[in-house]
């Protein structure tokens, strides 16, 4: 049988196959669809209203009236505070410019990187009054952005690494002491790198569709903008369904387990790094970040998402190739492992 | 076609083979008959080199078996007693799969395809996928997988469980016509009925060893069983009986109502000495029978145990 006929075969066993369906097309859509409804509210905040209050003569106010989005009040220390206290202004900044909050939130951050700016101009030497908040220093793309973008590219990275349910499955099937099927197949004449290179294509190619048909489902019913290079998002999906692959193979190898638990082991592995690179939002990623940076360095998820993300969001092709060097690599050893495994193998025990 | 010579194989502190041997000539269907766990199927993996041996020979076509002699491979087929066979295929492509792994050509696969179909008989099911198959459908769907290329060895293991008299019937017709056109056939069987039918030799096996081999008239002579033969008087009595035990080479005489069961020692002529007794003592029958060792007897005999348990 060529290459291309085997390809076909491997793609309708798959294809047909529920579990397939489900995992790989309807709950990533199902996951994305959830977070759509309920986080389509966390960048809707109204950042033309922050209000602030300043105590007496305070050479700060004069700088901060000049911008657009914040109200400046004047008033008294006590009374700014009890003003602070019952929430009806955002902030308090002090005569000697120190900024006082009530809560953390989205204004407070805002309202905090505005006065740092001005205690950096400050800092320069330059009288704050002569600071042109007209001028941009930083040329800017205009992008819309949301917090929740970090979830919708988590889960594309999850769905890229999918392609090891796939992978998982054949290599199980071809091996005679986990199934008749490849005790039938061992006992042939088929060429095992033929085989696993067919379930190789049937697997991307399942791998790719799962994933376009996620985007395309964002792209058509997500408001924000998320795909603004589709060409070189492509490539890091395709370079992690590649990694999904052998990352499949070297669990199908495991020794005698039913295929059914063995799948258990890459649902909780990915789910794993998907939360950790953000797939429950952004706050538990900058945790993992700042508490232990090592796990998402050799977290794939974590490396197809923040290239997602910078390519996309921040027009940056920092990390890009390495991001890709890196999911081949986990390719490259994979299958070395697999075929040297595979190799004139014969069983103890079947 | 087949030799297995003195053939080891352990797992961990059980012997599954135990110095086993056979041999199988050309265009021959050789039963490999055992009770459960006596090692049939350990004997079939070494053949095909899917296990490991710890001692011994296997040569098929005169070859030593390896993993990767794809020169042996190309010439066997196997039907293993699970369905193996993909859910999610039609039974054409079933076929075609399996067949693809020996043969490249596509023209060439789609014949031996139509004709595994036609010769397991599943014409009018070609579009249809496994679910919709019965069990004995099934069973053949796994049979054509393995035959389509026709090999000219065949292992076949215990291809009719669980299968119904008509599938069944099909499928002992389809073995039979495949010694026809040139396979030899390694069927084991757990219904003994159906090998003495079907075989032409057997190999009996017992804790991984070779027991008994040979055609079915080779066991019954190589048994101390009796030859037992029945006779039907008119009139008779104890005294009958008596004299009837007066033959030569008579073990014992079961007499019920008017019938008397013979039983004699291994020896020839039995019947032609009983008949001069009849006519030397002017007795009337109205029926006589002889009956050789069945192969269930035999195998009683040689392993102590029924196999059917």
């Amino acid at each position: 049988m060529n290459f291309l006929r085997l390809t076909y075969y491997l793609l309708i066993i798959n294809f047909k196959d529920f579990g397939f369906l489900f995992w790989t097309i309807g709950y990533p859509i199902v996951l994305v669809t959830i977070f759509m409804a309920t986080t389509s509210n966390i960048g809707g905040e109204d950042m033309s209203d922050i209000d602030v209050a300043v105590s007496g003569d305070n050479e700060y106010s004069i700088i901060l009236e000049e911008i657009d989005f914040i109200n400046v009040h004047e008033m008294s220390d006590s009374t700014a505070r009890a003003e602070l206290a019952e929430e009806n202004v955002t902030g308090y900044i002090t005569e000697d410019g120190s900024l006082i909050v009530q809560n953390s939130g989205f204004q407070q951050s805002v309202l905090e990187s505005v006065m740092n700016q001005i205690r950096q101009t400050s800092a320069l030497g330059v009288s704050p009054e002569n600071f042109n908040f007209d001028t941009d220093f930083i040329q800017t793309e205009d992008m819309e952005t949301e917090p929740q973008v970090i979830m919708y590219y988590s889960t594309i990275a999850m769905v890229s690494l999918y392609t090891v349910f796939t992978s998982m499955e054949l290599i199980s099937s071809m091996r005679p002491n986990l199934s008749t099927m490849g005790a039938r197949f061992s006992a042939s004449p088929f060429s095992k790198s033929k085989y696993i290179l067919a379930s190789s294509a049937a697997g991307l190619l399942l791998g790719l569709f799962s994933n376009s048909l996620l985007i395309g489902y964002l792209m058509i019913f997500n408001e924000s903008v998320l795909f603004n290079r589709l060409l070189p998002t492509l490539g890091i999906i395709l370079a992690g369904n590649i990694a999904g692959l052998g990352l499949g193979f070297i669990i199908g190898l495991t020794p005698r387990v039913n295929i059914n638990v063995k799948s258990v082991v890459p649902v909780i592995f990915i789910v794993g790094l998907a939360f950790l690179a953000g797939l429950m939002g952004p706050g538990l990623r900058t945790v993992v970040n700042r508490e232990m940076p090592f796990i998402n360095e050799f977290n794939p998820l974590a490396h197809i998402t923040d290239t997602i993300y910078r390519v996309n969001l921040m027009d940056s092709f920092d990390g890009y190739w390495t991001t890709i060097l890196f999911l081949l690599g986990i390719t490259f050893v994979s299958f070395f492992i697999t075929l040297i495994a595979l190799r004139r193998k014969q069983y103890d025990n079947l | 076609m087949i030799a297995m010579d003195k053939v080891v194989k352990r797992y961990k502190d059980v012997i599954a083979l135990d110095h086993f041997s056979f041999r199988a000539g050309r265009n021959e269907i050789i039963g490999l008959l055992g009770p459960n766990g006596c090692g049939k199927t350990t004997a079939i993996n070494c053949m095909l080199s899917l296990l490991k041996f710890d001692q011994g020979t296997i040569e098929l076509f005169g070859d030593t078996v390896s993993p990767n002699n794809n020169k042996i491979k190309r010439r066997i087929g196997i039907v293993p007693q699970e369905l193996a066979i993909f859910d999610k295929l039609n039974v054409v492509e079933n076929i075609d799969f399996y067949c693809g792994l020996y043969i490249t050509n596509k023209a060439e696969r789609k014949q031996l395809v139509d004709e595994a179909i036609e010769f397991v008989g599943l014409e009018k099911y070609r579009k249809f996928v496994p679910k919709q198959l019965s069990g004995g459908l099934k069973r053949r769907l796994n049979i054509a997988c393995g035959i389509a290329h026709k090999p000219e060895i065949l292992f076949l293991d215990e291809p009719t469980v669980a299968v119904d008299a008509q599938s069944r019937n099909f499928i002992l017709e389809g073995v039979k016509k495949m010694k026809d056109r040139g396979t030899t056939v390694v069927y084991t069987t757990h219904y003994l009925e159906e090998a003495e039918d079907l075989c032409d030799s057997f190999v009996i096996m017992d804790n991984g060893r070779n027991v008994a081999n040979g055609t079915l008239d080779e066991l019954q002579k190589s048994i101390s069983t009796t030859e037992s033969i029945t006779v039907k008087f008119i009139s008779g009595d104890d005294a009958l009986t008596e004299r009837l035990k007066q033959l030569p080479h008579v073990n014992q005489v079961v007499k019920t109502g008017d019938r008397y069961n013979i039983q004699f020692e291994k020896h020839h002529n039995n019947l032609a000495n009983l008949i001069r007794f009849i006519e030397d003592h002017s007795l009337t029958y109205t029926e006589i029978a002889s009956e050789q060792p069945s192969l269930s007897s035999i195998f009683l005999e040689l392993t102590g145990k029924e196999l059917r348990d």
